[in-house]
């Protein structure tokens, strides 16, 4: 081994396990970077790196009903009604459902579970969201704007999948 | 020229320093942590209906399974415990390794419900880097009870300096990735416009702060130099390893713009912001802090 003029008051093999460990992280760091994947904790952090220019969006959204009228679906989109989902994941993990073959089903079990725990949420004062009497599952396409006027009711919506409770019965 | 290489690599990850900007690093990283952390209940992810699992990365690797409340539960306390001993230093090798194993566990398990999401890669890599350090020769618990004194190692100064690389690794892998895969058009193009208007829309995890973002988007001149600075801090960002001139500008910018996204566009990343204490020279603040305490003492001496 060398000499140098820095006494780092360590034991050589102590200093080539660090060593190792950080050319280890060095290497699979760049690996990751360079090569596009993600095997977290190393990643390679591509998120927002592809320009679109698209002045449009369209994603898998849930809905509360809270009555028959079209005009009172709302889309379920904060995070205090989705707990512990945001609506960033959610919509993410529905996508990857959709391409499931029984996709039907898991879409309905999906809805299921987000209704009774927002209603669970409600009625503990966990969240200030209305009483639902069904939930459903759009894709739907919004045209961004800035005056934010068509958040609650986007230019194209497609029915995927409904979820309708038994007068309070699937709460658990 | 091997030998040149291997003295500027001793030099630079192995300078004798006192433990005492190490310990401190140690108590404010993992005391913030635990107050980060100390509310958040994992256990509400396995209420989740089994429809939502996919298992990813760390999960399938270790073809682990969706795990029960119970287990969750337990092994969340254990997670948080670990943050709080390692806090206070107590029984620090340990608890800064069960931090490390249960906290890989513990915070790669939100991510088998859809999405990873990035803004806690950052912590685990730090909690690797001081499962393996001499954390607790300082400031802690066991050096108080056992009465150490160590004197100046590099055991004190390549974690610090693995913390550097650390961040400087991932936020030249974020600008990377949007120069390759867009080039100078993610600051030409009007991709910055897209990205602020789409963001009341919920597309990330959190909302933006305020709605300022959609006013921007309105003027060309704002949402250009948003992204210029954006790359030129990201891409930049591993010149602060080696120019401490570069510090004064890559430092700030980046802590800018961590808040800025989180002001403006929602994701939250003040896990990044936790480790860029790493950075502050913990010595020179505390001996500054003495000077001044001297100073005011001896002035009321003087004037009573």
């Amino acid at each position: 081994m060398f000499k140098t003029d820095v006494n780092p008051q360590m034991s050589v093999p102590r200093m080539g396990f660090v060593s190792a460990g950080l050319l280890f992280f060095i290497a699979i760091s760049l690996f990751e970077i360079f090569t596009e994947q993600e095997h977290w904790p190393f990643c390679s952090y591509p998120m927002y790196s592809r320009v679109r220019e698209d002045y449009g969006l369209t994603r898998l959204v849930v809905f509360g009903v809270v009555d028959d009228a079209m005009s009172n679906e709302k889309p379920l989109l904060r995070y205090r009604y989705l707990y512990p989902f945001d609506a960033a994941r959610l919509t993410k993990n529905l996508a990857q459902l959709e391409k499931k073959p029984n996709r039907d089903q898991l879409f309905h079990a999906a809805l299921k579970n987000i209704y009774n725990r927002y209603e669970k949420r409600r009625k503990k004062r966990f969240h200030d969201g209305p009483s639902l009497k069904e939930m459903k599952l759009y894709r739907v396409h919004w045209k961004l704007r800035t005056d934010l006027a068509n958040l609650e009711a986007p230019e194209e919506k497609t029915l995927l999948s409904q979820y309708q409770p038994f007068e309070g019965s699937d709460l658990q | 020229m091997i030998r040149n290489l291997w003295e500027r690599w001793i030099r630079f990850w192995f300078e004798p320093a006192e433990p005492v900007n190490l310990g401190i690093c140690r108590f404010v990283f993992f005391g913030l942590l635990f107050a980060y952390y100390s509310s958040y209940d994992f256990s509400e992810w396995a209420r989740v209906s089994t429809a939502f699992w996919i298992p990813k990365d760390f999960f399938k690797f270790f073809n682990l399974p969706m795990p029960s409340v119970r287990i969750i539960e337990w092994v969340q306390m254990l997670w948080k415990f670990s943050l709080l001993f390692s806090c206070l230093g107590l029984f620090t090798r340990l608890s800064t390794f069960l931090a490390l194993s249960v906290g890989t566990y513990i915070l790669s398990y939100p991510h088998n419900f859809g999405a990873t999401h990035h803004y806690d890669a950052m912590i685990v890599l730090v909690l690797g880097v001081m499962a393996f350090a001499s954390s607790g020769d300082a400031y802690s618990l066991d050096s108080y009870i056992r009465k150490l004194k160590k004197p100046a190692s590099g055991e004190y100064t390549w974690p610090i300096r693995a913390v550097w690389l650390i961040i400087s690794v991932i936020f030249f892998g974020a600008g990377y990735a949007k120069l390759v895969n867009s080039g100078l058009a993610w600051i030409t193009s009007n991709y910055m416009q897209v990205v602020l208007m789409q963001q009341p829309y919920h597309t990330s995890a959190h909302p933006p702060l305020v709605m300022w973002g959609v006013a921007f988007a309105q003027r060309p001149w704002i949402y250009h130099s948003m992204a210029l600075m954006t790359i030129i801090i990201e891409t930049g960002y591993p010149i602060v390893l080696f120019s401490k001139k570069a510090r004064w500008l890559f430092l700030p910018g980046a802590l800018f713009l961590v808040i800025g996204i989180r002001v403006l566009m929602g994701p939250s990343f003040e896990t990044f912001l936790f480790c860029h204490i790493f950075w502050i020279p913990w010595d020179r603040v505390i001996g500054r802090i003495t000077l001044i305490r001297q100073g005011t003492r001896e002035k009321s001496f003087v004037h009573p």
